[in-house]
């Protein structure tokens, strides 16, 4: 009996076989990958390569069970494959300490798998793996944990939804003048702290202008004169920089931010006529009263709660503020002795960064009369992190293989999007839902889109000989883009002579193209020498007129969505026509808040299901099915999501959702290039 | 579950447990480090719930198995490696093991099962059985009932893409925190009584509608417990998966057990007893993965006392892709 008897008896030997000569990419060897890892090289798999530009850090250690202490700081794809190679050396596993979105990893390198396995942590890289996997035609295993909860499911091609077919929650943001006037949250303050003032203090002077804080573009005459104003401010606030270092700085910074721009704010009455106007704060009215403050943070709490998870006193936080700022100024000072253009940007793991964050976040939350957080709470918040456990991520891993065998046994179709649910009070009979693989939205341009690879000399061959390619393939009067940038089209020739490698269209690089008919094709650009062309000026690979029959038939496909969309609205105002209108005397943030609610509304009705050979019909579940719909109780990731920590770009993060207001410009249904 | 509350979190374990602290509190943390479990059958599945249990940082952890390692083993085990062929598998596991979190103590015992009595399981927090026989399960089950220290009672395994999870801790009390519309915690203190494993065994459904029947157990849980009594019947042995003799014992067994059982016989299939037949014998890493997380994640949830462990049974089935649990009561 040896090694794989309990494998070859489970799954057979054929299908054994077939796993043992298949290539399979790991993207991402943490939480989920290290188990991911474990679970393949223990399973029959032979050949794998794991990529994660990430290195190893102490609050991985919880559950990234292939790393240990000694490990902190190195690649993680590293370790993990010398870990690995302890439970099995008989497996090739090559590592790459790398980005997934490096160009060397193009189309026709993920063409070299049987299958790719996400184990990722941010959207952007799962947008990427997914827009390849599609482009090269390979199975995507994707996956995504939070604390208790998970999910795992297939993309392929036709067969599937993909990655991109449902929009995902975009990084939550905030009007600008809710974050620098009328806070009335927590996570308000940290968004203040953390993107406001730091920037301010510790960034380069051109940038200021923050993502997380959107200007209001109806903005009516009294707020434009407040942005005005906060302008002013700012600017008031950067002369104070100049005395940085000298006696005295701290008070100043903390008089300005805490005291000045409190009490003018104060004194526009229209603002708290339905809100509590903020107290202003005076640095040595605390000081007075508290005297040794140095010494009081030393003294050990009186409960035994850790230091982090108690909320400070003020004189203790205003310690902390004045603290920090001196270290955090200093810091600057030195490094920009070397590079004038230095700055320093918050990082939830650099301790002086996170205290002066907290103690900023907490004393604006102290004027506006807001509950103040602990470093504990605030850390999370501010760098969003998602909890995350081992036992979550080793059952997501174990699902993973499993549709990894079906897929692989040619059973595409039997696999199933799986959830798992968390049952605190026991009233749930199932902890694993499974359903079937969701359809392709026909809306979604990146996965109803036919993608074809263009072996071409980039440094010969001109704009004109592309557009020339594609016009003898059937499209009439093409338009060309490449990441948003216009190439080429009928009025902008300007381009034609230019070689594609002179315009950056060099190997790798994705190429929209639409003509009159509004008919798509994206061009992934392969750049081969001419002497490795086999004397032809280009290879296609795909069938260009084949795809424009296609986008035919897909465009028929959304005029009738179109026309069940008017239907359904007509409809729907008529409802609304019928019954009285509810809310005459709502406040501005509610107003907001019902906006955001229509928003999510239609961001639901937005995706339709077809039915084969049949009707149009609305999807009643067309979130990947939300198990808290299913049987409530505990709350459910709808986008897959992340394992330990999000970039901001994550589909969750740590704030309570109902605490956010969210601006409902920023929300798009499906992306379609026009 | 009765645990001493003694000492306080460290700042060093603040910063290695902090994702997992964010999730189950530091109080639950607490409780996990003073915490002593027995893991008794190292097999893929104990590998899988040793590793998770002892990530998460609980204060002993005691690995009991008599056997030695086999080729087969590598297989499953990942935490052995190929030079500790032929050594005993609970040593072997553990040193590995140890190195996943220096936190932990991990205490090897090299024993068979059943030379110990019923005082050495009562030490424990939780015990829990892997792999083991049905009559060694209702006797230690009946030991951890009898604990002092209210020792919480599991048993698990796997079956080839299938696999079970059974749990006893008698009554139990614990907390499950809601969040309020105004965004206030409440903490509701709930209590669960649990039947010992040989009252289970008893259960009678009273021959429902498949439909019915269907909401209270599965025809895989049905047929683990064929499979069980099988075992009795060979001093302990599995069937083999190419025995006609094997699987005609099995099918009786089934006729007689739904019969008992008061279930009708179309119940459990002839095809599902085929598959347990034919791979009952064999673990693989996937379906150790998954059952070895939910088996850590409720022991953890037990030692913590927050939110409801299963109650009282959990069935993986790797073919649909379901995780169901089913409250079996004598009645």
């Amino acid at each position: 009996m040896e090694r794989n008897s309990h494998l070859r008896t489970t799954i057979g030997e054929p299908l054994l076989n077939t796993v043992g000569a298949s290539r399979v990419l790991m993207v991402g060897a943490g939480g989920i990958g290290c188990e991911l890892l474990k679970n393949l090289v223990m399973s029959g798999f032979q050949d794998i390569v794991i990529i994660d530009l990430d290195t190893i850090d102490l609050s991985n250690l919880n559950r990234q069970f292939l790393f240990q202490k000694q490990h902190i700081k190195k690649s993680k794809a590293k370790i993990a494959r010398e870990s690995a190679l302890e439970f099995n050396p008989n497996v090739r596993i090559e590592a790459r300490h790398q980005n997934i979105k490096e160009e060397e990893f193009s189309v026709e390198w993920f063409k070299g798998f049987d299958l790719v396995m996400n184990a990722l942590d941010n959207l952007d890289a799962r947008r990427h793996v997914n827009k390849m996997c599609l482009a090269a035609k390979v199975p995507l295993i994707e996956s995504g944990t939070a604390g208790y909860l998970g999910q795992v499911t297939v993309i392929s091609g036709d067969l599937t939804e993909c990655f991109d077919c449902l929009s995902k929650e975009t990084p939550k943001t905030f009007p600008v003048c809710t974050i620098r006037s009328t806070p009335s949250t927590p996570i308000h303050c940290i968004v203040w702290a953390k993107s406001y003032l730091f920037g301010l203090l510790f960034g380069n002077a051109e940038d200021d202008d923050d993502e997380v804080m959107v200007k209001e573009d109806n903005a009516d005459d009294e707020t434009a004169k407040e942005l005005e104003t906060l302008k002013a401010e700012s600017q008031a606030l950067k002369t104070i920089l100049a005395q940085a270092g000298q006696e005295g700085f701290t008070e100043l910074v903390f008089n300005k931010v805490f005291g000045t721009d409190i009490e003018r704010l104060r004194k526009m009455e229209d603002m708290w006529k339905t809100r509590a106007a903020p107290t202003p704060l005076n640095y040595n009215q605390i000081m007075d009263i508290t005297g040794h403050l140095s010494q009081q943070l030393n003294v050990a709490p009186e409960s035994t709660t850790l230091k982090d998870q108690r909320v400070w006193t003020l004189p203790e936080t205003v310690t902390v503020f004045g603290d920090s700022l001196v270290r955090l100024t200093e810091r600057l000072k030195e490094l920009r002795e070397s590079d004038p253009e230095a700055s320093i940007s918050f990082d939830k793991d650099d301790a002086e960064t996170l205290d002066f964050v907290t103690a900023t976040a907490n004393l604006r939350a102290h004027v506006y009369g807001i509950e103040e957080k602990s470093r504990f709470d605030v850390k999370a918040m501010a760098g969003n992190i998602i909890p995350a456990i081992a036992t979550t991520n080793a059952i997501v891993a174990g699902l993973m293989v499993m549709l990894a065998f079906k897929i692989l046994n040619k059973r595409i179709a039997d696999c199933k999007t799986t959830y798992l649910v968390y049952d605190s009070r026991g009233d749930r009979d199932q902890l694993l839902i499974s359903e079937k693989l969701a359809k392709p939205n026909p809306r979604c341009y990146i996965c109803r889109n036919a993608y074809i690879g263009l072996k071409i000399d980039t440094t010969t061959s001109t704009v004109q000989d592309f557009v020339d390619i594609m016009e003898d393939g059937g499209m009439t009067d093409v338009e060309i883009q490449e990441n948003g940038r216009v190439i080429h089209d009928p009025d902008f020739d300007d381009n034609l002579g230019k070689t594609l490698a002179e315009l950056q269209l060099t190997n790798g690089k994705f190429v929209d193209l639409v003509d009159v008919d509004d008919r798509k094709v994206i061009v992934y650009i392969i750049h081969r020498d001419s002497a490795a062309l086999d004397g032809e000026k280009f290879i296609l690979e795909g069938d260009v007129h084949k795809a424009l029959v296609q986008q035919d038939k897909l465009r028929k496909t959304l005029e009738q969505l179109k026309a069940a969309d008017a239907a359904e609205e007509a409809l729907e105002a008529a409802r609304k026509a019928a019954s009285a209108p509810a809310h005459k005397h709502v406040e501005d943030s509610d107003i907001v808040m019902l906006e955001e609610e229509e928003t999510r509304k239609r961001k639901r009705d937005g995706s339709l299901e077809i039915l084969e050979n049949g009707p149009l019909k609305k999807s009643s579940l067309t979130e990947p099915a939300h198990p808290s719909e299913l049987g409530g109780g505990s709350q459910q990731p709808h986008a897959v999501s992340n394992d330990g920590v999000g970039d901001g770009t994550s589909a969750e993060q740590a704030v309570d959702v109902d605490e956010v207001v969210m601006v409902d410009g920023e929300e798009v249904d499906v992306v379609i290039l026009e | 579950m009765a645990l001493p509350q003694q000492h306080t979190i460290s700042e060093d374990e603040a910063a290695l447990y902090d994702r997992q602290i964010r999730l189950w509190g530091a109080e639950a943390q607490l409780r996990m480090r003073n915490a002593s479990i027995l893991i008794a059958g190292m097999r893929g599945l104990s590998n899988e719930v040793c590793k998770n249990i002892i990530l998460a940082g609980v204060g002993s952890i005691t690995i009991l198995d008599h056997e030695n390692i086999t080729e087969q083993d590598f297989g499953s085990q990942f935490l052995i490696r190929g030079a500790a062929l032929g050594t005993n598998r609970a040593a072997a596991a553990a040193e590995k093991a140890r190195l996943l979190n220096p936190r932990v103590n991990v205490i090897v015992d090299q024993e068979d099962i059943v030379k110990k009595d019923d005082a050495f399981f009562q030490q424990f927090n939780i015990v829990c059985l892997v792999g083991c026989t049905i009559d060694q399960m209702i006797r230690v089950d009946d030991a951890c009932r009898a604990s002092e220290k209210r020792t919480g009672f599991y048993a698990a395994n796997v079956y080839g893409f299938n696999g079970y999870i059974f749990c006893d801790l008698k009554d139990h009390h614990y907390r499950v925190e809601r969040q309020e519309e105004n965004a206030a915690t409440v903490i509701i203190q709930k209590h669960h009584t649990y039947d010992s494993l040989s009252d289970v065994l008893l259960a009678r459904f009273g021959f429902p509608t498949p439909r019915k029947l269907r909401r209270k157990v599965s025809p895989l849980l049905l047929a683990i417990q064929v499979l069980w009594q099988f075992q009795q019947q060979h001093g302990g042995r599995l069937p083999q998966s190419s025995s006609q003799e094997d699987l005609a014992t099995m099918l009786q067994l089934r006729d007689t057990k739904l019969k008992d059982a008061q279930v009708d016989p179309a119940f459990v299939d002839d095809s599902l007893i085929q598959v347990l037949v034919s791979t009952g014998s064999a673990e693989i890493m996937p379906v150790c993965a998954v059952v070895g997380g939910y088996l850590a994640q409720d022991i953890l949830k037990t030692l913590s006392a927050k939110d409801a462990p299963i109650l009282n049974h959990y069935i993986y089935s790797g073919m649909e892709a379901t995780g169901v649990v089913h409250h079996i009561k004598k009645e």
